[in-house]
C-alpha cells in the first residue's frame, strides 16, 4: 500500500465506503500512537489522542491537498494534537516507568546482554528529553520522516530541524552516559 | 573544523544525508584522528540503539473505538458547503429532492423546517407566510386557555355544595298476570333470537381471544428471530475481530523483519564506509610514502650532482 492507494482509499471513502476509511485505521493506527506516545508518554493519553486524531482527518478531509502524503498529513494533525493535550496538561507529567513503552527489537545473540542495556538506558534517556526534543527524534527515528516533511509538521524550516536534531541527539548522548554511570 | 562541524558531519553519515565530500572528509579525519573514530563509535551506538527501538503495540480496541465513531454517512463536500442561495452540483441537488420518509404538503413542510435566513424577496414572504400560521396557532391556543378559564370547568371542589343522598332508582310498573297472554307465537320466537344473538357475540369474543393469543405468538415468534440475528451478527463481528487481530499481528511481524533487515543494511552500509576510509587512509599513507621517497630520492640526487 502506497501513497496512491491511501488517496484512493481517501476517495472512496468520501463516496461512501467506510470499510475503505477502517483500512486506513488500520494501516496507520500504530505509527500515530507511538508518535503520541512518545511526546506525551501516557499510554491512555496516546490513546486518546489516537482516536481523536481519525476522527479529526474525517472532519478536515476538503483541506487534504492530494499532491502530499497523506501520511505526512496524518502526523502533522497527530503531532499537533499531541502537543495541544501536552499544553492543555499544563506541565511535564511525572515518569510512568512502568508503562508500556517500546523497548529495542531483539539483538543478535553474541552481545543480546549488553544492547538490551544500551537499549533500556537509551529508552530512559529518551523518555527523560524535553517534549520538543523527543518530537522531532520520534518524527526522524520512528517515523522515518525527510528533514522536508518535519519542517512542514513543525512549522519550521530545514535548517532549524537540522539544528534541533543535533542538540537533541547531544543531549541524549549525554543523558544515556548519565545513566551509565549510575 | 571543529568539534560541532565534525559531530554534524557524523551525524549527516549515520543519518544517510551526507553529502560525498561530507563521507570523503570523514573518512580522512577517522583514518588519523583515533578520538574522532572513538566519538564516531559512540554515535554509531546511539543511533543503532534508536533505530532497534521497535514500536509500541496500540491499546486493542482502538481501531473498533475509532470505527465506531465514524459516522455511517461519510461527509460529503457539498454537503458542508452547501449555504443558502449557493450553486449545488447536480448530484447533490437531486440527492437532496429525493422523498425521505412521509411526504408532507408543502405548508405544512414549510412549517416544521429550520428557520434560515431568507436570501430574496420571495423566500421572505414566504417566512411571513409562515410565520402567519405560526401566529394563528398561537392564537388558537391562547383562545382555548381562555375559555377553559372562564366557563369553570371542571369545577373546583370549593364549587360543590350541598348534601349528599342516596339516588332515587326509577321504578318501571311491574306486569300483572292479566298482562302475560301464554301460547302467543310472537312470545317464543322474540325469546329465540335473543338467545342466538347471545350465542353470536360469545363466538366473537372467542375469536378475538384466539386473534390475541395468536399475535402475541407471532410477537414472540419475531422476538426470538431477532435474537438470534443478533447472535449470529455477534458471531461474526468476533470473528472479524479475530481476523483483523491475526492481520496485524502478521504486519507487525513483517515490520519488525523489515525493521532487522534495515538494521543489518545499515551495519553494511557503516562498515563499508569504514572500509572506504581505511581505504583512502592507506592510500594517503601510500602517496605520503611516496612522496617521501621521491624527496628523499631528489635529495639524494641533488647531493650526488
Amino acid at each position: 500500500m502506497d501513497d496512491d492507494d491511501d488517496r484512493a482509499a481517501l476517495a472512496a471513502f468520501r463516496n461512501g465506503d467506510r470499510g475503505a476509511f477502517i483500512g486506513l485505521v488500520e494501516r496507520y493506527q500504530r505509527p500515530v500512537y507511538n508518535a503520541a506516545l512518545w511526546i506525551l508518554r501516557r499510554p491512555e493519553d496516546a490513546g486518546d489522542v489516537t482516536q481523536t486524531v481519525f476522527l479529526k482527518v474525517i472532519e478536515r478531509l476538503d483541506e487534504y491537498d492530494p499532491r502530499f502524503r497523506f501520511f505526512s498529513w496524518l502526523y502533522r494533525i497527530a503531532v499537533n494534537e499531541a502537543l495541544d493535550v501536552h499544553r492543555r496538561n499544563g506541565r511535564e507529567e511525572p515518569l510512568a516507568e512502568d508503562a508500556d513503552f517500546p523497548d529495542a527489537d531483539g539483538a543478535g545473540p553474541e552481545s543480546r546482554l549488553s544492547r538490551a542495556q544500551d537499549s533500556e538506558r537509551l529508552s530512559r534517556g529518551l523518555r527523560r528529553l524535553s517534549t520538543g526534543d523527543r518530537t522531532v527524534l520520534t518524527l526522524r527515528h520512528f517515523s522515518d520522516l525527510s528533514y522536508e516533511e518535519i519542517a512542514q509538521i513543525l512549522g519550521v524550516d530545514e535548517k532549524t530541524v537540522k539544528s534541533r536534531l543535533f542538540e537533541a541527539r547531544k543531549r541524549l548522548r549525554a543523558l544515556i552516559a548519565r545513566e551509565a554511570v549510575n | 573544523m571543529n568539534a560541532d562541524q565534525l559531530t554534524g558531519c557524523m551525524h549527516a553519515v549515520l543519518d544517510g544525508t551526507a553529502t560525498p565530500e561530507q563521507a570523503m572528509l570523514l573518512a580522512s579525519v577517522l583514518a588519523s584522528d583515533a578520538e574522532a573514530a572513538e566519538e564516531f563509535e559512540s554515535w554509531k551506538a546511539v543511533f543503532r540503539g534508536l533505530a532497534a527501538i521497535a514500536p509500541a503495540h496500540p491499546p486493542e480496541g482502538l481501531v473498533a473505538a475509532i470505527e465506531a465513531s465514524i459516522p455511517m454517512r461519510p461527509p460529503r463536500t457539498a454537503d458542508r458547503l452547501a449555504a443558502p442561495g449557493q450553486l449545488l452540483p447536480l448530484a447533490s441537488v437531486v440527492a437532496s429532492t429525493q422523498p425521505r420518509g412521509i411526504e408532507l404538503p408543502a405548508r405544512f413542510r414549510a412549517l416544521f423546517q429550520r428557520p434560515r435566513r431568507p436570501n430574496s424577496t420571495q423566500e421572505h414572504g414566504q417566512m411571513n407566510v409562515n410565520r402567519k400560521y405560526w401566529a394563528g396557532g398561537a392564537i388558537v391556543v391562547v383562545a382555548l386557555g381562555v375559555a377553559v378559564l372562564v366557563s369553570g370547568y371542571p369545577p373546583k371542589s370549593d364549587n360543590l355544595l350541598g348534601t349528599v343522598v342516596p339516588a332515587e332508582r326509577y321504578r318501571a310498573p311491574q306486569a300483572g298476570a292479566e298482562a302475560i297472554k301464554l301460547g302467543e307465537p310472537a312470545t317464543a320466537q322474540t325469546v329465540s333470537t335473543a338467545a342466538v344473538a347471545n350465542q353470536a357475540a360469545r363466538t366473537e369474543a372467542q375469536t378475538k381471544a384466539e386473534q390475541t393469543n395468536a399475535q402475541g405468538l407471532a410477537q414472540q415468534n419475531d422476538a426470538k428471530n431477532v435474537a438470534q440475528q443478533n447472535d449470529a451478527k455477534n458471531v461474526a463481528q468476533q470473528n472479524d475481530a479475530k481476523m483483523t487481530a491475526q492481520q496485524n499481528d502478521a504486519k507487525m511481524t513483517a515490520q519488525q523483519n523489515d525493521a532487522k533487515m534495515m538494521a543489518q543494511q545499515n551495519d553494511a552500509k557503516m562498515m563499508a564506509q569504514q572500509n572506504n576510509a581505511k581505504n583512502i587512509a592507506q592510500q594517503n599513507d601510500a602517496r605520503m610514502q611516496a612522496q617521501k621517497t621521491d624527496a628523499r630520492m631528489q635529495a639524494q640526487r641533488s647531493n650526488t650532482n
